[in-house]
């Protein structure tokens, strides 16, 4: 009897499951941490493929790929209004027609300046919202917070910038010029004002990227912040901008962070590069620069605007097909010593990611996974 | 004897979850190289200038590194967030000074204007035309001088 009732688990052995346990919940937990942001990327990449059938769906429609940014605003003197974004465009593509209705009702009909702080400028859409993506508030002034966004449009491998800047004549300070609305030309898809044929992509669909990420910055001088950069972007070179931002998350020198103005993401339906443009100079994931002098609004600049993510290692495109890929982070991107090149040059200096930036390159389609 | 055992064997059966624990989440942490003091002076027309910006851009590795003038000209080079200094090696050096003259608008529906120059001659701001190089040695360069001409 005596011996019976002294039966059950030792201290030892109650200790060792709790041991066992303790390990296996010590193996599981960064597997489960990795499941989950495995998830949050997919859901990511499927978002990005809503906007790509968007595009393409307004491609069916009008024969030819959105523009990153245009609009029928108004053009008033010194404050350039002509920037509805790109995600304004393919809205009732992608079952937005209620909010497209709503921005265009606005001031008249035709009042479109996306970064007032009307109801129909703070709404915010799922699919232009990667999870993976912790940005919620702006840093440099919540009053300014707008739509969101996580992608961008992908203006290949020159210095895309979104207002005319001919010798001496800024669009800003010139009425006549602002209200002609012309339009600018990228290497890649997207542009101002300039709706590319789907066949203008010479380099073929698959070969060429429409759309990419770029992460809303947490904090003021975390990595997609922009550096400003005083200099002639006619020879400037992207490596230049690398050297801000090594292996990191934080730009190096704070001094040189641009804080005048609402930071890239937080202004989704505003079409200016700043805002809503990729470059493929930089390989994702390095800093975002702009560059240049005078007296512009700072979001009209030209810039180098790297994508960036909160994924590891790399960001996700979606390609002219529609096709979604996981781009690493050591993409081969040539020499970036070299000036970015202009609108007429043929290849891309910046090696396999130039190459998949521009539409009508001429390079070798090559194997990059 | 044996219970000493039994205490002995479940202390270290105890220790096994702390030890995957701290192997596991011990990968994280990266080295850095090794960093030596890169400092020096910035003069244009022979007076020093304060509040330029340098860019040492690396010839021989991807370590770049970026510094600021202080008032009386000088400035240390820094390669990463948290650690001063530079990676030695040879550098191509871009110098230059923003100047943001801002208009504030009070409306903050109005866009911000921003008047940025660069008060330094325009070819320094770009390792493709500045012409200037540095190199830092193994030992550290303290005595650096790079002396621009406005003309």
């Amino acid at each position: 009897m005596h011996k019976k009732l002294s039966r059950g688990f030792t201290l030892v052995e109650l200790l060792v499951v709790i041991a066992i346990i303790g390990i296996l919940v010590g193996l599981l937990l960064p597997a489960v941490q990795a499941a989950r942001e495995a998830a949050r990327r997919m859901q990511c990449g499927n978002n990005m493929r809503q906007q790509a059938l968007g595009v393409l769906n307004y491609e069916s429609a009008f024969k030819k790929l959105p523009s990153m940014q245009a609009g029928n605003g108004n053009v008033v003197q010194t404050q350039q209004r002509f920037c509805m974004s790109g995600w304004w465009a393919i809205l009732p593509y992608v079952e937005g027609q209620s909010l497209f209705d709503q921005i265009n009702s606005l001031n008249g009909g035709f009042g479109l300046e996306p970064w007032n702080g009307n109801a129909a400028y703070r709404r915010r859409v799922a699919w232009l919202e990667c999870p993976s993506d912790s940005g919620d508030a702006e840093p440099v002034d919540a009053n300014r917070n707008r739509g969101l966004t996580s992608y961008a449009f992908c203006v290949g491998d020159n210095l895309a910038q979104s207002q005319l800047t001919p010798p001496g004549v800024e669009e800003r300070n010139n009425l006549a010029l602002a209200l002609r609305k012309l339009p600018i030309y990228n290497r890649g898809m997207f542009g101002r004002a300039s709706y590319h044929p789907l066949g203008t992509v010479r380099d073929g669909l698959s070969n060429t990227i429409m759309l990419a990420e770029r992460q809303r910055p947490r904090i003021v001088n975390s990595k997609g912040s922009v550096v400003l950069i005083a200099a002639d972007p006619a020879t400037y070179a992207p490596l230049s901008c690398k050297a801000q931002l090594i292996n990191g998350q934080s730009y190096i020198n704070p001094a040189l962070i641009f804080t005048g103005d609402t930071l890239p993401g937080y202004r989704a339906w505003a079409g200016n590069a700043y805002f809503n443009a990729v470059s493929t100079i930089l390989p994702p994931n390095n800093a975002v620069c702009m560059i240049g002098t005078g007296s512009v609004s700072p979001h009209w600049f030209a810039g180098i605007w790297t994508p960036t993510s909160e994924h590891t290692g790399g960001v996700q495109v979606a390609f002219g097909d529609g096709s979604i890929r996981f781009l690493n982070d050591n993409i081969d991107s040539g020499n970036l010593a070299s000036v970015a090149p202009t609108l007429n040059s043929s290849g891309s200096p910046y090696g396999v990611w130039g190459a998949l930036g521009s539409k009508n390159g001429g390079e070798t389609p090559v194997e990059f996974e | 004897m044996q219970t000493m055992k039994n205490r002995l064997l479940s202390t270290l059966i105890l220790c096994l979850p702390l030890l995957a624990i701290t192997t596991t989440s011990g990968c994280g942490g990266r080295s850095l190289p090794k960093t030596v003091p890169a400092e020096g002076v910035v003069t244009l027309d022979g007076n020093p200038v304060a509040d330029a910006t340098l860019t040492f851009i690396s010839e021989s590795h991807i370590y770049h590194s970026t510094g600021n003038t202080n008032a009386e000209g000088k400035f240390a080079m820094r390669a990463f967030p948290e650690k001063t200094g530079a990676v030695p090696g040879s550098y191509k050096v871009e110098i230059s000074k923003s100047v943001q003259g801002t208009a504030s608008s009070t409306n903050p529906d109005e866009p911000v204007t921003l008047n940025l120059r660069n008060e330094l001659p325009g070819k320094y701001a770009s390792m493709v035309t500045s012409g200037l190089t540095a190199s830092v040695s193994e030992e550290g360069s303290k005595d650096m001088k790079f002396e621009l001409s406005s003309k």
